[in-house]
């Protein structure tokens, strides 16, 4: 039951996209305005949006909440027979082994994105603009969802992030430019093939590609 | 269509039949679906606010460079097929009227067509109001709007006294199954925006 809901969901999902006209770069204040030729880039900040933080910090609390429980569950273990104890408290104790990992995982991987998606774009901005009109670079994650390799294996799986970009004059904060950006992989194959399409290194693929679509809309791809 | 026999079941198969069926038209179909937003009175604050009624004949002016409706659309790869209409047009004029019977013994509004033409006792001069909607999945299988409000103000008391006011709300709710939760967030942030607007102006207009 478990694998045809993903299946449905998958399907639904590329569904809506692909039916949708998607727009991977979308200008929400176009730089046009502004000659690429003149810009320098002063500075570039990168940084996590509220949602974001809120839903791993719900995520985490939901996990203490249930090693908590799990606690309860132990202390309150007296009425039982010492073998039933031991079974109920290898388990919970599993459990809360299984629950901490998860929030070391959720805390690790937040200040991971921010640093990871940092360098990238660094990397992908460096040297390239050197004009004469000083602006500050930011990028807004707001999300960054990557399908585990189990997952991908039986039954494919997308992974995506999105942010928003803002261009901004480093003397008078004026906006230059504001661009919502999308990368979005779909391993829908599943299977090995679907693994070997996803490469080796999907997430800092994901980070690159997202990081050339910041470049990319910087240079003026994306204006209409 | 076909399957492996070893990844779906005949019940699961049924389910997925059901879902091409029933689900899959509406689906498409969803591309343009289109939600009223009809929740944000529940954040108007207006209410609450302190009745000061300050003594004598007031007349105030407010002046909109674009009306408080019109149609949020998504940015973006998710949901931006779908619509989000909204219009508070009139739930705004309700709360600068509102704002201003809290401060004035008696006041009479009127609602100017230029912005020159129409300084008063309070003269109220509003920026025309932006939306930015964003959806986003936060896991494989849970996606999230998020609906972002900036709405300005430069109100102008006769003694030249004068304020910018700026709100920026920023909502986020579950888009649902089929996008249609990004109604929730455009209307909460909308809400939010009305009451901070609401607020900022009383606390101007109370001062002496």
């Amino acid at each position: 039951m478990k694998i045809s809901f993903k299946f449905i969901f998958i399907i639904t999902a590329l569904l809506f996209v692909a039916s949708c006209g998607p727009k991977d770069v979308q200008p929400i204040h176009s730089l046009s305005a502004v000659d690429v030729g003149e810009i320098n880039i002063a500075n570039i900040e990168v940084s996590l949006s509220p949602e974001f933080v809120a839903g791993v910090q719900s995520r985490v609390t939901k996990e203490r909440e249930s090693i908590t429980a799990q606690k309860e569950r132990i202390a309150g273990l007296g009425k039982q027979t010492r073998l039933k104890q031991k079974q109920i408290t290898k388990v919970a104790e599993q459990s809360i082994e299984k629950s901490e990992r998860k929030i070391v995982s959720l805390e690790t991987e937040m200040a991971e994105v921010e640093t990871d998606v940092r360098e990238g774009i660094v990397s992908a901005l460096s040297n390239k603009f050197v004009g004469r009109k000083n602006v500050d670079v930011s990028v807004s994650v707001n999300s960054f969802a990557m399908t585990n390799g189990g997952a991908v294996v039986l039954i494919g799986g997308s992974d995506s992030m999105t942010g928003l970009l803002r261009i901004q004059d480093s003397q008078s904060d004026e906006l230059l430019g504001e661009y919502y950006i999308t990368d979005f992989d779909t391993n829908a194959a599943g299977g090995l093939l679907g693994l070997m399409v996803r490469g080796g290194d999907p997430r800092g693929d994901m980070i690159k590609q997202f990081s050339q679509k910041v470049f990319d809309a910087i240079s003026g791809k994306y204006d209409e | 269509m076909q399957f492996p026999e070893n990844m779906m079941s005949n019940n699961n198969m049924k389910v997925l039949r059901f879902f091409i069926v029933t689900i899959l038209p509406f689906m498409l179909f969803a591309c343009s679906y289109t939600q009223n937003t009809e929740n944000v009175e529940k954040f108007l604050n207006y209410s609450s606010l302190a009745e000061v009624n300050k003594q004598g004949n007031y007349t105030a002016s407010l002046y909109k460079q674009s009306q408080f409706n019109g149609t949020a659309v998504a940015v973006g790869q998710f949901c931006s097929a779908h619509k989000y209409p909204y219009d508070f047009d009139g739930l705004f004029d309700e709360a600068v009227s509102s704002v201003l019977d809290k401060v004035y013994e008696t006041v009479e509004l009127e609602m100017a067509s230029d912005e020159m033409l129409s300084r008063k006792d309070v003269s109220i001069d509003v920026k025309p109001f932006e939306i930015l909607l964003m959806c986003h999945p936060v896991t494989e299988y849970y996606w999230e709007c998020v609906a972002t409000t900036r709405l300005s103000a430069l109100v102008v008391k006769a003694d030249d006294t004068k304020i910018n006011i700026k709100v920026e709300a920023r909502k986020a709710s579950s888009a649902g199954g089929v996008c249609g939760g990004g109604a929730v967030a455009v209307s909460s942030a909308i809400g939010q925006t009305i009451s901070d607007f609401s607020g900022q102006l009383h606390n101007f207009l109370i001062t002496d």
